[in-house]
């Protein structure tokens, strides 16, 4: 069932379409119910490049929250910035 | 166009299902633990990496295990004892966990092809995991350095790029990374590359590869991202190798925990310590085999912690006290 909506931040996830990692962060926003964009870097060499000047990283999940960057899936620091827990 | 749809919440999801029993590594001790769950009547999965991914896995013969007298591969041995466990009921997944939700009477894992769901969960993910890192590895991560070419190969677009290691994984992956990359310098620390022969055939004729046997990973140098990668062949002298990228897959000693986001205490030398029982601190949770501390290194000794969890485990499911012996 998915969770009631709230006021979130804007949630962005730059990923590519076999990362067992990206595709792990994005069932875990959805199962808090977080609303998201996925960026698909692999079809994308324009965000492929916002990405990496966005947060340095040349890998992904990238998420940005709200601004602030997450590497990785990282469940802690994306709890933290969402407030959820 | 980058920005895909917007995805509601849970509409994607599928339906988890909730397992009495979550094995993590399917070797002879998570292997032995589901046959004796399974045989219980508990509902349970084993989610495994791969056949030949583990300690038993790649082992190319076995003489001494007890009641299989004829030679035979480790990848075979274990085969055989997903085929027993199998029969029982237990279901095997490949699947790679990246992280967990231990606590709580229902424990969540996070692996990267699907959610699961388990009322105990058994840790025998052994200790082929790697230790110390070469300089410039760790600060050079995200910047050109990657553990995973499915992941990030996109990056390295008509780049030069090294891949290090000698196993399925860092082949299947050096594999994927051709179809993006101009040129791969497979970096190989063994004498030959210990892998799947058909897998090790695709990759030496693909044109934009070369292998260097024999050769030791030193250094990742870079300024900002990596520049290159410093390496030593047996017997040479060190060079250093122009790449934009640098993929390890190297194993070592260590036991794999990292999927615990710290919620069990390791001991310094990172094993997870255990009581006789094989529970560690948070009830339900257990570990076995290779990935625990005071342990001899043997498939028999594996399957026998299995064993043993297994027993506790459906004590702990049905509240009793002690163990029903399993005579039949």
């Amino acid at each position: 069932m998915a969770k009631p909506r709230r006021k979130q931040p804007r949630v962005i996830i730059f990923t590519t379409p076999t990362c067992s990692f990206c595709k792990a962060a994005k069932r875990y926003l959805r199962a808090r119910g977080i609303r998201f964009k996925d960026v698909d870097v692999s079809r994308d060499p324009v965000a492929a490049r916002d990405m990496v000047r966005r947060s340095g990283q040349q890998g992904v999940p990238v998420i940005d929250i709200g601004g602030k960057i997450v590497v990785g899936f990282d469940r802690k620091r994306i709890d933290e910035l969402l407030n959820l827990n | 166009m980058g920005l895909s749809l917007s995805l509601t919440p849970g509409a994607a999801e599928e339906e988890e299902k909730t397992y009495d029993v979550a094995i993590i590594g399917g070797g002879p001790a998570g292997t032995s633990a589901a046959i004796y769950t399974a045989r219980a009547d508990l509902k349970t999965i084993v989610i495994d990496k791969g056949l030949t991914a583990g300690a038993l896995g790649m082992t190319s013969k076995i003489e001494n295990y007890p009641g299989v007298p004829e030679p035979v591969t480790g990848a075979e041995l274990v085969e055989r004892m997903r085929r027993q466990a199998e029969r029982f009921g237990a279901e095997f997944v490949q699947d790679k966990i990246l992280s967990t939700e231990l606590e709580g009477d229902v424990k969540v894992l996070w692996g990267g092809e699907a959610t699961y769901k388990a009322r105990a969960v058994v840790i025998a993910t052994g200790s082929m995991g790697r230790g110390k890192r070469v300089p410039g590895e760790d600060e050079f991560l995200g910047r050109g350095v990657s553990y995973c070419a499915t992941c990030d190969a996109a990056f390295f677009r008509d780049k030069v790029v090294a891949v290090v290691g000698s196993n399925d994984e860092a082949v299947e992956e050096a594999l994927h990374l051709t179809k993006f990359v101009s040129r791969l310098h497979m970096i190989v620390p063994t004498s030959e590359i210990k892998a799947e022969p058909a897998l090790v055939a695709e990759l030496t004729a693909n044109p934009k590869v070369e292998v260097l046997l024999s050769t030791r990973l030193r250094a990742v140098e870079g300024n900002g991202t990596v520049t290159g990668v410093r390496v030593a062949p047996r017997g040479g002298d060190e060079q250093v190798l122009p790449v934009h990228g640098a993929f390890i897959y190297l194993q070592g000693a260590r036991p794999i925990t990292d999927f615990l986001d710290g919620q069990l205490s390791l001991s310094p030398g990172g094993c997870l310590p255990v009581d006789d029982e094989y529970r560690t601190e948070i009830p339900g949770v257990y570990a076995v085999g290779d990935v625990i501390c005071d342990h001899v290194k043997q498939a028999v000794v594996a399957a026998a912690e299995g064993v043993i969890a297994a027993l506790a485990i459906d004590r702990y499911l049905h509240g009793r006290k002690s163990t029903r012996a399993d005579w039949s």
